[in-house]
């Protein structure tokens, strides 16, 4: 390992903040941006599946929250849904052969509202026309006759029946419920006392007439209801005739306007079969005894209303429907009831269109977790997919929960597209553990959360701030303040080379800017807006930071920024707490003694370091035992620390600040302590790339700047992390003035000789290190240990006897 | 409390002119500032026919025969003194008129005497119940008869309007 001077480790100043030359905004596009730019992928992706029209190539859209999915989803649906066809319109109407199956019929666009009109003018026509023509002259005389001709031939039956019985002294007496014959004379009935005193064979003749004319009486009694029953038949002939005539008239011109629709005429069919079948039900009804037994007319021609279920009259092309809410209501639409006297009542004009309906033949765009975390939601809509028919049933039915009386409507074909919009992990999660999905959701439209920072990428940026700025209706950005905001894009994305796509944050910027400039009654927003609107921003969210800085100000949270110490380091860490993230330094420190090759992460054994750290440690152990002791047995016990750290560690960004920790109290060479470290190494001793090194550099340089900026501050970086700078400009003034430093590091000896300010030491052409380079120091206590470790295995044996 | 001086006897059957029979009885109650009494008279066909053994109703819906007893013939008589009390209240809740109730048969009469002694007895009847055993004995005891004519009551009825 090469060591390098320390002025060409230090990092130039203007590879501290890769900065953006100012840049017209222009005006905004006028149309709505497609996509982000850069997110070709996502682009074509999204193309390709609003275009495929075969099953199953719904669509699942990958992207963090606040990555302007929704809008994105919106116009790709939107700019593929102009080009399709209005679809038409789904009515629900009263199916006569299966009342529980309420039948659908579909019109072309508009044409749905016109016919639930005719219907309706039907109704209200045959409401007049129907009574009318049972009220007519021509009717009731018909009517009458035939009663007249019915009670004539009952009236003739009784009076043969008491000619009969008169003729043999028999009287017929009606009681309430029946009839009771007994012998008369002179008109009177007679008592038994007289009719003992008659002789014998009147008497026997007197029971004789009345056995036969019971008889003959109960016989016709069984014949008077087939004779009701003839003359029901009858009138209903009649109304029969009646009604066919008066809503014959009506429904012939209904028909021939819906002659095209088969559908319709058929249904007009059963309209006209029912009405005429049911005719008598659409007389005027007398007064009820009890006002809740009304039966209202309305209600009797309530079965030949239209539900309208879906419209697209006033649509100009297909659907694109997000449905914020997705509750299986609102997705699969529902049969709602209404209570009448204590009973749950409902009939196909309750049935109400759910999101896929109104999305049929368009798009649907809905949340992936609002969707999974709805009941009964994810399976229904899945279930909607494969069938290709969205069939209204109430969930409890649908999985066998309860069971009460309600509706079965006819299913309606389904032809929508799915634009499922979540995060990426539920995708996995959702290909991993539910074997329809892929099956049903073929096309996944990945968003970048940031796209590569180049020439054309900038300006397509600049484009969309101005885009943004006109959507939200702010005041125009000048040049500089849009060249600020893409430095913030690439702060954001934590790489100087690529921009950040998260749109929220986007717009969060350029509305608090604009508030900021509006402060300052500016006609436009400025560079130092967006700079305002950035600090505010931290500003806000900076109450723990500031906590944490004052600590290490009052020396309650010990960091030393000044003097030399063996065995101590200034580590950094990042603290993300919710949108804020943040670095500090931490107090790393290491102990060294004889022992039997164990370095022991105490972070680890007090169960406070997460996996990756300890993995950190180990391979910081290992490399620390193949390049100093790779002949001698590793005969070292060293502890490493993070002091006054009470949470959980993870990461390994903490290994090179522990493995100079390590080596400084194994040389007793002591590391300066107003610098700090940060980065990962390898077995081979090379540092290698971590994340938040821009938070990380601010963290130490606001604690230093705090106790004052000396010229000797700074801060030891990987050199694979130079990339990813982008620091506040007061770290890069401070760094121009010479007041603090940034280091690039490639091997861990390049961080020990910044850090202990000493060469680290290159082994000679006989493998060994100087004596008096920190590396020789430490090869030196190792071998010396190994010695140590010897004499007592040694000693061991001896008084063992062996 | 001093007994009226007269008293209003009204022969009341299912098949009547009640509302006739009724004003023409309250007008005479008010007349002679008495109370009108309503005798409801039975059919008693129904006791000769249940006397008789082999007297059985045959239902008008269909079914078996049931015997003709005394016990279903009161029943009968029952019910038809009911209905002609509900409707003779009603009329008396109508012309808030008070009466009382007696349900007698047309041929005898133990209470008439006790009624009609020694005050002014007028008694109306329908036209058809002249012959009635009753009539004869309400004469013998000196009572007044007012016979309603039924058709002619019919006539006055629907003239005005009113249900016959």
């Amino acid at each position: 390992m090469n060591s390098q001077p320390i002025d060409v480790l230090e990092v130039p100043v203007e590879a501290l903040r890769r900065v953006c030359k100012p840049l017209d905004a222009g005006a905004g596009t006028g149309s709505p941006v497609r996509a982000p730019l850069g997110q070709e992928r996502a682009e074509d992706a999204l193309r390709f599946g609003t275009r495929i029209r075969q099953p199953g190539y719904n669509i699942y859209l990958l992207g963090e929250a606040g990555a302007g999915r929704h809008r994105i989803a919106e116009d790709f649906a939107g700019a593929e849904a102009s080009k399709r066809p209005v679809p038409g319109d789904w009515c629900y109407v009263h199916n006569f052969a299966r009342p529980e199956t309420p039948q659908t019929l579909h019109f072309p666009a508009g044409e749905g509202r016109k016919f639930r009109s005719d219907m309706q003018g039907l109704i209200e026509e045959l409401r007049v026309a129907i009574p009318a023509a049972f009220e007519s002259e021509d009717y009731r005389n018909q009517a009458k006759a035939l009663e007249n001709e019915a009670q004539a031939e009952l009236r003739k039956y009784w009076q043969d029946l008491e000619e009969r019985a008169a003729e043999d002294d028999i009287g017929v007496l009606q009681t309430p419920s029946g009839f009771v014959l007994a012998p008369i004379r002179k008109g009177q009935v007679l008592s038994e006392e007289e009719f003992n005193k008659l002789p014998d064979d009147e008497r026997e003749a007197a029971q004789a007439a009345i056995r036969r004319l019971s008889e003959s009486l109960e016989e016709h009694i069984e014949g008077v209801p087939r004779m009701q029953k003839h003359f029901r038949e009858r009138i209903k002939a009649l109304n029969r005739s009646v009604i066919e005539h008066a809503v014959g008239i009506l429904l012939e011109d209904l028909k021939a306007s819906y002659r095209d629709q088969a559908a319709v005429v058929d249904y007009l069919g059963a309209v006209e079969e029912a009405i005429v079948a049911n005719a008598s039900d659409f007389r005027e009804q007398e007064a009820p005894q009890l006002p809740f037994m009304a039966s209202d007319s309305r209600s009797l021609f309530s079965e030949f209303e239209v539900n309208l279920l879906v419209s697209n009259e006033a649509a100009s092309q297909a659907p694109v429907i997000y449905e914020p809410n997705p509750s299986y209501q609102n997705v699969i639409g529902k049969v709602e009831h209404r209570a009448e006297m204590g009973a749950l009542l409902t009939d196909f004009r309750m049935i109400r269109a759910g999101a896929l309906h109104r999305a049929n033949g368009g798009f649907l765009i809905l949340d992936a977790h609002r969707v999974l975390t709805r009941p009964f939601v994810w399976e229904a809509l899945k279930q909607a997919l494969t069938a290709r028919q969205v069939r209204i049933e109430s969930p409890g039915e649908t999985w066998g929960l309860f069971s009460t009386s309600t509706l079965q409507p006819e299913p309606i074909p389904l032809d929508v597209k799915i634009v499922l919009i979540g995060e990426r992990s539920l995708y996995y999660l959702l290909a991993e553990y539910d074997s329809e999905f892929l099956n049903l959701f073929k096309v996944a439209a990945d968003l970048d959360d940031d796209v590569e920072r180049t020439e054309r990428s900038t300006e397509a940026c600049a484009t969309l701030i101005a885009t943004r700025a006109e959507a939200l209706d702010l005041l125009p950005f000048g040049g500089e303040a849009v060249a600020r905001i893409v430095e913030e894009r690439a702060r954001d994305a934590g790489d100087s080379e690529r921009l950040s796509m998260h749109m929220r944050s986007l717009d969060d910027l350029l509305t608090e800017a604009d508030y900021w400039a509006r402060q300052r009654d500016t006609a436009s927003v400025q560079r130092e807006d967006i700079a305002r609107a950035v600090d505010e921003q931290r500003r806000r969210l900076g109450r723990v930071q500031s906590r944490i800085a004052e600590s290490i100000e009052h020396d309650v949270r010990l960091i030393d920024t000044s003097g030399s110490r063996v065995g101590q380091v200034n580590g950094l860490s990042v603290l993300q707490l919710g949108e804020a993230s943040f670095g500090h330094p931490v107090r790393i420190t290491a102990t060294t003694r004889l022992g039997s090759g164990d370095v022991v992460d105490i972070e680890r054994e007090s169960e406070l370091g997460g996996a990756i750290h300890s993995k950190g440690v180990m391979i910081l152990s290992a490399a620390l035992a193949a390049r100093y002791a790779p002949d001698e047995p590793f005969s070292l016990q060293a502890h490493l620390v993070f002091e006054q750290s009470y949470g959980m560690v993870e990461g390994d960004s903490a290994s090179v600040a522990e493995y100079c920790a390590l080596l400084s109290s194994l040389s007793g060479v002591a590391i300066r302590q107003n610098l700090a470290v940060t980065g990962s190494v390898n077995q081979l001793g090379r540092v290698q790339v971590i994340g938040g090194v821009n938070e990380k550099i601010e963290g130490f340089f606001d604690i230093c700047r705090n106790r004052g900026l000396d010229g000797t501050h700074g801060v030891v970086i990987p050199r694979d992390n130079l990339r990813h700078l982008m620091l506040r400009p007061d770290v890069v003034r401070a760094v121009e003035q010479g007041e603090f430093h940034v280091y690039a590091v490639t091997t861990i000896d390049e961080a020990l000789a910044l850090l202990t300010g000493e060469p680290a030491g290159e082994r000679d052409a006989e493998g060994r290190f100087p004596a008096d380079s920190v590396n020789g120091r430490v090869e030196a206590r190792l071998l010396d240990y190994a010695e140590q470790r010897k004499k007592i295995s040694a000693g061991d044996r001896e008084d063992s006897g062996d | 409390m001093t007994e009226p001086s007269a008293r209003v006897l009204v022969l009341m059957t299912e098949s009547g002119p009640v509302e006739q029979l009724w004003q023409t009885a309250l007008d005479h109650a008010r007349e002679t500032g008495s109370e009108v009494n309503v005798l409801i008279v039975h059919d008693e066909r129904w006791y000769r026919a249940a006397s008789l053994p082999f007297t059985s109703e045959i239902p008008r819906l269909g079914g078996p025969r049931r015997n003709f007893t005394r016990e279903r013939a009161d029943a009968l008589v029952g019910e038809a003194v009911s209905r002609v009390r509900r409707v003779t209240q009603a009329l008396a809740a109508e012309t808030r008129a008070y009466c009382r109730y007696y349900a007698v048969t047309g041929a005898m009469l133990p209470q008439l005497e006790r009624l009609v002694t020694g005050r002014r007895g007028i008694l109306v009847a329908s036209s058809e119940f002249e012959s009635l055993p009753i009539c004869e004995q309400a004469r013998s005891l000196s009572c007044e008869i007012v016979l309603i004519d039924r058709e002619a009551a019919a006539g006055r009825a629907a003239a005005a309007g009113q249900p016959d």
